[in-house]
Protein backbone atom coordinates (compact mmCIF):
# COMPACT_ATOMS: atom_id res chain seq x y z
CA UNK A 1 0.00 0.00 0.00
CA UNK A 2 1.80 3.37 -0.84
CA UNK A 3 1.13 5.36 2.10
CA UNK A 4 2.27 8.66 -0.17
CA UNK A 5 -0.47 8.31 -2.84
CA UNK A 6 -2.17 11.93 -2.48
CA UNK A 7 -5.29 9.94 -3.24
CA UNK A 8 -5.07 6.90 -0.90
CA UNK A 9 -4.26 9.59 1.76
CA UNK A 10 -7.69 11.58 1.00
CA UNK A 11 -9.87 8.20 0.94
CA UNK A 12 -8.36 7.22 4.54
CA UNK A 13 -9.38 11.13 5.46
CA UNK A 14 -12.67 10.81 4.26
CA UNK A 15 -13.02 7.25 6.10
CA UNK A 16 -11.58 8.72 8.71
CA UNK A 17 -14.07 11.78 8.71
CA UNK A 18 -17.25 9.26 8.57
CA UNK A 19 -16.14 7.32 11.37
CA UNK A 20 -15.78 10.38 14.15
CA UNK A 21 -19.47 11.46 12.56
CA UNK A 22 -20.87 7.82 13.20
CA UNK A 23 -19.24 7.59 16.54
CA UNK A 24 -20.51 11.13 17.61
CA UNK A 25 -23.65 11.00 16.19
CA UNK A 26 -23.78 7.62 18.96
CA UNK A 27 -22.31 10.21 21.46
CA UNK A 28 -24.92 12.82 20.72
CA UNK A 29 -27.63 10.14 21.13
CA UNK A 30 -26.29 8.95 24.22
CA UNK A 31 -26.12 12.05 25.71
CA UNK A 32 -29.69 13.40 25.42
CA UNK A 33 -30.59 9.76 26.97
CA UNK A 34 -29.70 11.98 30.42
CA UNK A 35 -32.01 14.70 29.51
CA UNK A 36 -35.62 14.66 29.88
CA UNK A 37 -37.25 16.21 27.64
CA UNK A 38 -40.16 16.37 29.15
CA UNK A 39 -39.04 18.02 32.36
CA UNK A 40 -40.05 21.37 32.19
CA UNK A 41 -40.51 23.52 35.22
CA UNK A 42 -44.00 25.41 35.67
CA UNK A 43 -41.82 29.04 36.14
CA UNK A 44 -40.47 27.96 32.76
CA UNK A 45 -43.52 26.88 30.96
CA UNK A 46 -45.95 29.69 32.29
CA UNK A 47 -43.09 31.85 30.71
CA UNK A 48 -42.87 30.56 27.52
CA UNK A 49 -46.16 30.49 26.92
CA UNK A 50 -47.14 33.84 27.49
CA UNK A 51 -43.87 34.91 25.47
CA UNK A 52 -44.25 32.52 22.65
CA UNK A 53 -48.03 33.13 21.38
CA UNK A 54 -47.06 36.52 20.49
CA UNK A 55 -44.54 35.57 18.16
CA UNK A 56 -46.56 32.45 16.74
CA UNK A 57 -49.19 35.60 15.98
CA UNK A 58 -46.70 37.67 14.34
CA UNK A 59 -45.14 34.40 12.07
CA UNK A 60 -48.85 33.93 11.13
CA UNK A 61 -49.59 37.27 9.69
CA UNK A 62 -46.20 37.40 8.52
CA UNK A 63 -46.23 41.06 9.70
CA UNK A 64 -43.25 43.33 11.82
CA UNK A 65 -44.69 46.04 13.47
CA UNK A 66 -40.92 47.69 12.73
CA UNK A 67 -41.57 46.56 9.07
CA UNK A 68 -44.95 48.01 9.18
CA UNK A 69 -43.43 51.28 10.71
CA UNK A 70 -40.69 51.32 8.56
CA UNK A 71 -42.88 50.80 5.27
CA UNK A 72 -45.66 53.77 6.33
CA UNK A 73 -42.75 55.96 6.42
CA UNK A 74 -41.62 55.20 3.33
CA UNK A 75 -44.66 54.68 1.09
CA UNK A 76 -47.13 56.29 2.31
CA UNK A 77 -46.44 60.07 0.46
CA UNK A 78 -45.85 58.09 -2.76
CA UNK A 79 -49.03 56.60 -2.08
CA UNK A 80 -50.60 59.92 -1.73
CA UNK A 81 -49.45 61.15 -4.81
CA UNK A 82 -50.27 58.12 -7.13
CA UNK A 83 -53.49 57.95 -5.15
CA UNK A 84 -54.72 61.35 -7.05
CA UNK A 85 -54.14 58.95 -10.86
CA UNK A 86 -55.75 56.02 -9.14
CA UNK A 87 -58.83 57.11 -9.18
CA UNK A 88 -58.88 57.08 -13.09
CA UNK A 89 -58.55 53.52 -12.62
CA UNK A 90 -61.77 52.93 -10.02
CA UNK A 91 -63.49 50.78 -12.63
CA UNK A 92 -59.92 48.26 -12.79
CA UNK A 93 -59.59 48.91 -8.70
CA UNK A 94 -63.55 48.30 -8.43
CA UNK A 95 -63.17 45.19 -10.17
CA UNK A 96 -60.14 43.76 -8.09
CA UNK A 97 -61.87 44.54 -5.37
CA UNK A 98 -64.68 42.41 -5.94
CA UNK A 99 -62.88 39.55 -7.27
CA UNK A 100 -60.67 39.64 -4.28
CA UNK A 101 -64.13 39.62 -1.40
CA UNK A 102 -64.43 36.88 0.84
CA UNK A 103 -68.39 36.36 -0.74
CA UNK A 104 -67.35 35.98 -4.25
CA UNK A 105 -64.28 33.64 -3.48
CA UNK A 106 -66.24 31.31 -1.62
CA UNK A 107 -67.62 30.43 -5.30
CA UNK A 108 -65.67 27.98 -6.62
CA UNK A 109 -65.42 28.04 -10.47
CA UNK A 110 -64.41 26.44 -13.44
CA UNK A 111 -63.10 28.83 -16.75
CA UNK A 112 -65.15 27.13 -19.40
CA UNK A 113 -64.16 27.90 -23.31
CA UNK A 114 -67.18 26.83 -25.73
CA UNK A 115 -65.75 27.35 -29.48
CA UNK A 116 -68.25 27.65 -32.09
CA UNK A 117 -67.81 28.45 -36.18
CA UNK A 118 -67.66 32.17 -35.53
CA UNK A 119 -66.54 32.71 -31.77
CA UNK A 120 -65.65 31.39 -28.66
CA UNK A 121 -67.69 31.82 -25.86
CA UNK A 122 -66.11 32.01 -22.22
CA UNK A 123 -67.33 31.79 -19.07
CA UNK A 124 -67.23 30.78 -15.41
CA UNK A 125 -69.33 27.37 -14.18
CA UNK A 126 -70.50 28.28 -10.74
CA UNK A 127 -71.04 25.36 -8.06
CA UNK A 128 -73.93 24.85 -6.36
CA UNK A 129 -73.66 25.90 -3.29
CA UNK A 130 -71.55 28.63 -1.88
CA UNK A 131 -70.50 26.85 1.72
CA UNK A 132 -69.08 29.60 4.25
CA UNK A 133 -65.52 29.09 5.58
CA UNK A 134 -65.60 29.39 8.99
CA UNK A 135 -62.64 31.81 11.02
CA UNK A 136 -59.53 30.39 11.42
CA UNK A 137 -59.76 28.20 8.77
CA UNK A 138 -55.73 28.08 7.01
CA UNK A 139 -56.01 25.63 4.27
CA UNK A 140 -56.07 26.69 0.66
CA UNK A 141 -58.95 23.78 0.19
CA UNK A 142 -62.57 23.73 1.69
CA UNK A 143 -65.77 22.04 0.51
CA UNK A 144 -68.02 23.83 -1.76
CA UNK A 145 -70.66 21.57 -0.77
CA UNK A 146 -72.44 20.57 2.71
CA UNK A 147 -76.03 18.58 3.12
CA UNK A 148 -78.39 21.18 4.41
CA UNK A 149 -78.79 21.05 7.73
CA UNK A 150 -75.07 20.99 8.93
CA UNK A 151 -73.59 23.26 11.13
CA UNK A 152 -69.51 24.13 11.97
CA UNK A 153 -69.12 22.74 15.82
CA UNK A 154 -65.77 23.14 16.20
CA UNK A 155 -62.59 24.32 13.88
CA UNK A 156 -58.51 23.81 14.84
CA UNK A 157 -56.20 25.06 12.28
CA UNK A 158 -52.67 25.72 11.82
CA UNK A 159 -50.07 26.04 9.39
CA UNK A 160 -49.36 21.98 9.18
CA UNK A 161 -52.74 20.34 10.31
CA UNK A 162 -56.00 21.31 10.09
CA UNK A 163 -59.70 19.72 11.31
CA UNK A 164 -63.21 20.84 11.01
CA UNK A 165 -66.07 19.25 12.19
CA UNK A 166 -69.81 19.71 10.96
CA UNK A 167 -72.67 18.36 13.10
CA UNK A 168 -76.59 18.24 12.14
CA UNK A 169 -79.43 18.24 13.88
CA UNK A 170 -79.91 14.07 13.57
CA UNK A 171 -76.23 13.61 14.96
CA UNK A 172 -74.80 12.81 11.94
CA UNK A 173 -71.12 14.34 11.52
CA UNK A 174 -68.90 15.41 8.56
CA UNK A 175 -64.90 15.79 9.52
CA UNK A 176 -62.80 17.15 7.55
CA UNK A 177 -58.77 16.89 8.23
CA UNK A 178 -56.23 18.02 6.17
CA UNK A 179 -52.36 18.07 6.83
CA UNK A 180 -49.37 18.63 5.30
CA UNK A 181 -45.44 16.21 4.86
CA UNK A 182 -45.20 17.71 8.66
CA UNK A 183 -48.25 16.66 9.73
CA UNK A 184 -49.04 12.71 11.27
CA UNK A 185 -52.73 12.09 11.64
CA UNK A 186 -54.73 8.64 12.57
CA UNK A 187 -57.68 7.11 12.38
CA UNK A 188 -59.33 3.91 14.11
CA UNK A 189 -59.54 1.11 11.40
CA UNK A 190 -60.16 -1.37 13.67
CA UNK A 191 -63.29 -4.00 12.38
CA UNK A 192 -62.94 -1.79 9.64
CA UNK A 193 -63.78 -3.05 5.81
CA UNK A 194 -61.07 -1.07 3.85
CA UNK A 195 -60.99 -1.21 0.08
CA UNK A 196 -59.22 0.99 -2.54
CA UNK A 197 -61.52 3.44 -4.81
CA UNK A 198 -61.67 5.29 -7.93
CA UNK A 199 -61.63 8.86 -6.49
CA UNK A 200 -60.95 11.67 -8.88
CA UNK A 201 -57.97 11.32 -11.31
CA UNK A 202 -56.30 8.83 -8.66
CA UNK A 203 -57.24 6.82 -6.20
CA UNK A 204 -58.60 6.79 -2.33
CA UNK A 205 -58.50 4.60 0.49
CA UNK A 206 -62.03 3.69 1.93
CA UNK A 207 -63.31 2.40 5.07
CA UNK A 208 -66.07 1.50 6.93
CA UNK A 209 -66.76 0.43 10.70
CA UNK A 210 -69.58 -1.35 12.36
CA UNK A 211 -70.94 2.00 13.52
CA UNK A 212 -71.90 3.26 10.60
CA UNK A 213 -68.54 5.80 10.45
CA UNK A 214 -67.15 6.01 6.82
CA UNK A 215 -63.64 7.23 5.81
CA UNK A 216 -61.92 8.33 2.72
CA UNK A 217 -58.25 9.21 2.31
CA UNK A 218 -56.42 10.74 -0.28
CA UNK A 219 -53.91 12.96 -1.34
CA UNK A 220 -53.21 15.51 -3.42
CA UNK A 221 -49.83 16.78 -4.10
CA UNK A 222 -48.03 17.16 -0.88
CA UNK A 223 -51.43 17.66 0.98
CA UNK A 224 -53.61 14.48 2.63
CA UNK A 225 -57.40 14.37 3.04
CA UNK A 226 -59.33 12.63 5.81
CA UNK A 227 -62.77 12.89 5.24
CA UNK A 228 -65.09 11.18 8.12
CA UNK A 229 -68.96 10.65 7.83
CA UNK A 230 -71.88 8.39 9.35
CA UNK A 231 -73.48 9.82 6.05
CA UNK A 232 -73.96 7.20 3.10
CA UNK A 233 -71.27 6.55 0.66
CA UNK A 234 -72.43 8.30 -2.06
CA UNK A 235 -72.83 11.70 -0.17
CA UNK A 236 -69.07 10.74 1.57
CA UNK A 237 -68.04 10.82 -2.10
CA UNK A 238 -70.05 13.76 -3.31
CA UNK A 239 -68.65 16.13 -0.23
CA UNK A 240 -65.19 14.98 -0.59
CA UNK A 241 -65.49 15.98 -4.92
CA UNK A 242 -66.40 18.94 -3.50
CA UNK A 243 -63.16 20.10 -2.03
CA UNK A 244 -61.26 22.50 -4.03
CA UNK A 245 -59.02 25.46 -3.83
CA UNK A 246 -61.06 28.18 -2.34
CA UNK A 247 -58.00 30.61 -2.69
CA UNK B 1 -37.13 38.61 20.93
CA UNK B 2 -38.05 40.14 17.56
CA UNK B 3 -35.36 38.25 16.07
CA UNK B 4 -37.74 34.93 15.71
CA UNK B 5 -39.59 36.20 13.69
CA UNK B 6 -37.26 38.20 11.72
CA UNK B 7 -35.24 35.09 11.06
CA UNK B 8 -38.15 32.77 10.28
CA UNK B 9 -39.78 35.61 7.97
CA UNK B 10 -36.32 35.75 6.33
CA UNK B 11 -36.08 32.21 5.24
CA UNK B 12 -36.96 32.37 1.38
CA UNK B 13 -38.34 28.93 0.75
CA UNK B 14 -42.02 28.50 2.05
CA UNK B 15 -41.60 24.53 3.03
CA UNK B 16 -38.37 25.63 5.62
CA UNK B 17 -39.97 28.39 6.55
CA UNK B 18 -43.15 26.15 7.59
CA UNK B 19 -40.83 23.67 9.20
CA UNK B 20 -38.68 25.90 11.07
CA UNK B 21 -41.88 27.73 12.22
CA UNK B 22 -42.64 24.17 13.77
CA UNK B 23 -39.67 23.25 15.28
CA UNK B 24 -40.02 26.87 17.33
CA UNK B 25 -43.54 25.87 17.91
CA UNK B 26 -42.77 22.54 18.89
CA UNK B 27 -39.30 23.08 21.28
CA UNK B 28 -39.73 26.25 22.02
CA UNK B 29 -40.11 25.43 25.86
CA UNK B 30 -37.37 22.71 25.88
CA UNK B 31 -34.95 25.51 24.53
CA UNK B 32 -36.09 28.18 27.10
CA UNK B 33 -35.48 25.34 29.72
CA UNK B 34 -31.90 24.35 28.55
CA UNK B 35 -31.34 28.19 27.98
CA UNK B 36 -32.31 29.09 31.56
CA UNK B 37 -30.04 25.94 32.89
CA UNK B 38 -27.12 27.70 31.65
CA UNK B 39 -27.95 31.45 31.83
CA UNK B 40 -30.01 31.07 34.75
CA UNK B 41 -32.22 34.51 34.04
CA UNK B 42 -35.23 34.02 31.50
CA UNK B 43 -34.82 36.88 30.49
CA UNK B 44 -31.21 36.01 28.78
CA UNK B 45 -32.68 32.88 28.00
CA UNK B 46 -35.43 34.12 26.07
CA UNK B 47 -32.28 36.28 23.98
CA UNK B 48 -30.44 32.78 23.44
CA UNK B 49 -33.25 30.89 22.06
CA UNK B 50 -33.53 33.30 19.77
CA UNK B 51 -29.89 33.14 19.19
CA UNK B 52 -30.26 29.20 18.27
CA UNK B 53 -33.02 29.44 16.28
CA UNK B 54 -30.66 31.65 14.18
CA UNK B 55 -28.27 29.11 14.44
CA UNK B 56 -30.19 26.44 13.33
CA UNK B 57 -31.16 27.70 10.23
CA UNK B 58 -28.40 27.50 8.12
CA UNK B 59 -28.33 23.49 8.86
CA UNK B 60 -32.36 22.95 8.19
CA UNK B 61 -31.36 20.37 5.81
CA UNK B 62 -29.44 18.34 7.86
CA UNK B 63 -32.53 18.60 10.87
CA UNK B 64 -35.03 17.70 8.01
CA UNK B 65 -33.23 14.71 7.40
CA UNK B 66 -32.83 13.53 11.18
CA UNK B 67 -35.25 11.58 12.93
CA UNK B 68 -37.25 12.59 16.09
CA UNK B 69 -34.53 11.88 18.76
CA UNK B 70 -31.57 13.04 16.53
CA UNK B 71 -33.66 16.69 16.06
CA UNK B 72 -33.79 17.11 19.52
CA UNK B 73 -30.12 16.18 20.61
CA UNK B 74 -29.44 19.09 18.30
CA UNK B 75 -31.99 21.47 19.09
CA UNK B 76 -30.73 20.85 22.59
CA UNK B 77 -26.56 20.88 22.00
CA UNK B 78 -27.54 24.15 19.59
CA UNK B 79 -29.70 25.50 22.38
CA UNK B 80 -26.77 25.28 25.12
CA UNK B 81 -24.18 25.96 22.63
CA UNK B 82 -25.86 29.44 21.98
CA UNK B 83 -26.14 29.72 25.93
CA UNK B 84 -22.46 29.20 26.74
CA UNK B 85 -21.82 32.23 23.90
CA UNK B 86 -23.95 34.20 25.36
CA UNK B 87 -22.64 33.62 28.96
CA UNK B 88 -19.36 34.09 27.54
CA UNK B 89 -19.83 37.21 25.52
CA UNK B 90 -21.44 38.62 28.86
CA UNK B 91 -18.45 37.87 30.89
CA UNK B 92 -16.14 39.54 27.39
CA UNK B 93 -13.45 37.23 27.90
CA UNK B 94 -10.39 37.97 26.12
CA UNK B 95 -9.52 36.02 22.85
CA UNK B 96 -6.54 33.73 22.70
CA UNK B 97 -4.22 33.67 19.37
CA UNK B 98 -2.01 30.68 18.48
CA UNK B 99 1.18 30.89 16.20
CA UNK B 100 -0.87 29.77 12.75
CA UNK B 101 2.81 27.76 12.03
CA UNK B 102 2.18 25.90 15.33
CA UNK B 103 -1.57 24.52 14.05
CA UNK B 104 0.11 23.73 10.94
CA UNK B 105 3.03 21.55 12.51
CA UNK B 106 0.22 19.78 14.29
CA UNK B 107 -1.98 19.06 11.01
CA UNK B 108 1.07 17.82 8.79
CA UNK B 109 1.86 14.55 10.37
CA UNK B 110 -0.55 13.97 12.78
CA UNK B 111 -3.17 13.68 9.84
CA UNK B 112 -1.11 10.06 8.79
CA UNK B 113 -0.87 8.89 12.28
CA UNK B 114 -4.63 9.82 12.84
CA UNK B 115 -5.40 8.05 9.26
CA UNK B 116 -3.51 4.80 9.85
CA UNK B 117 -4.81 4.20 13.38
CA UNK B 118 -8.83 4.88 11.62
CA UNK B 119 -8.41 2.37 9.44
CA UNK B 120 -8.17 -0.65 12.04
CA UNK B 121 -10.24 1.02 14.55
CA UNK B 122 -14.02 -0.01 14.70
CA UNK B 123 -16.79 2.75 16.17
CA UNK B 124 -17.05 1.09 19.24
CA UNK B 125 -13.57 1.21 20.22
CA UNK B 126 -14.11 5.18 19.33
CA UNK B 127 -16.70 5.61 21.77
CA UNK B 128 -14.62 4.02 24.35
CA UNK B 129 -12.25 6.28 23.76
CA UNK B 130 -13.80 8.97 23.31
CA UNK B 131 -15.29 8.64 27.51
CA UNK B 132 -11.66 8.80 28.42
CA UNK B 133 -11.21 12.09 26.78
CA UNK B 134 -11.78 16.13 28.58
CA UNK B 135 -14.90 17.00 27.98
CA UNK B 136 -13.81 20.06 25.90
CA UNK B 137 -11.97 17.86 23.82
CA UNK B 138 -15.12 15.96 23.31
CA UNK B 139 -17.08 18.83 22.78
CA UNK B 140 -14.82 20.34 20.10
CA UNK B 141 -15.17 16.66 18.48
CA UNK B 142 -19.22 16.72 18.87
CA UNK B 143 -19.40 20.50 17.36
CA UNK B 144 -17.00 19.57 14.15
CA UNK B 145 -18.52 16.09 13.66
CA UNK B 146 -22.02 15.89 15.00
CA UNK B 147 -23.13 19.78 14.62
CA UNK B 148 -21.18 20.02 11.21
CA UNK B 149 -20.20 23.23 12.01
CA UNK B 150 -17.17 25.16 9.83
CA UNK B 151 -13.74 26.22 11.89
CA UNK B 152 -15.27 29.99 11.97
CA UNK B 153 -18.96 28.62 14.00
CA UNK B 154 -16.81 27.05 16.14
CA UNK B 155 -14.23 29.57 17.01
CA UNK B 156 -17.12 32.08 17.44
CA UNK B 157 -18.64 29.36 19.88
CA UNK B 158 -15.63 28.82 21.82
CA UNK B 159 -14.67 32.32 21.80
CA UNK B 160 -11.30 31.80 20.47
CA UNK B 161 -9.51 32.74 16.72
CA UNK B 162 -10.37 30.33 14.16
CA UNK B 163 -6.40 29.15 13.86
CA UNK B 164 -6.86 28.50 17.75
CA UNK B 165 -9.76 26.51 16.92
CA UNK B 166 -8.56 24.70 14.34
CA UNK B 167 -5.71 24.32 16.73
CA UNK B 168 -7.58 22.36 19.64
CA UNK B 169 -9.73 20.46 17.12
CA UNK B 170 -6.24 18.80 15.80
CA UNK B 171 -5.25 18.32 19.78
CA UNK B 172 -8.85 16.34 20.21
CA UNK B 173 -8.24 14.16 17.55
CA UNK B 174 -4.59 13.62 18.27
CA UNK B 175 -5.42 12.64 22.12
CA UNK B 176 -8.18 10.72 21.13
CA UNK B 177 -6.06 8.48 18.59
CA UNK B 178 -3.65 8.33 21.33
CA UNK B 179 -5.95 6.66 23.52
CA UNK B 180 -7.29 4.35 20.69
CA UNK B 181 -3.87 3.39 19.51
CA UNK B 182 -3.24 2.42 23.52
CA UNK B 183 -6.07 0.33 23.35
CA UNK B 184 -5.29 -1.39 20.33
CA UNK B 185 -1.67 -2.13 21.79
CA UNK B 186 -3.66 -3.37 25.05
CA UNK B 187 -5.66 -5.69 22.79
CA UNK B 188 -2.08 -7.13 21.27
CA UNK B 189 -0.77 -7.80 24.22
Amino acid sequence: MNMNDKYYKELLEQYADIKLKLTMYEQAMEELDDVDVNDIPSEIASYADEMYPRILKLLRHKMLPHSIKGFAKKHIPTAARVAAVFVLFIYVGLTVAIASSDTVRRYVGNFLIERTDKYSRIEFQVYDVAVEVPDGWIPNYYFTYIPEGFSVASVISDQNLSTVAYVDDNQNIVTLTTGNVYAYSHFDTEDCVVETVEFGEGSAEYAVNDNGNKYLTWIVGDRYFILRTTLSYEQLIRIAESIKIIK
Amino acid sequence: MLIIPIAILNIEVEDDRYFMEWVFRKYHRLMLKRAYDVVENLSDAEDVVGDAIVALIPHMGRLRKFDNKALIAYIVRTTVRAAYKYKTKSQKQALVNIDIEDVQDLQSDDEDVDAGVMRECSVESMRTALKQLRDTDREILLMRYFDMLDMSSIAEAQNVTESTARSKLARARKRLYIIIKEQQKNEYE
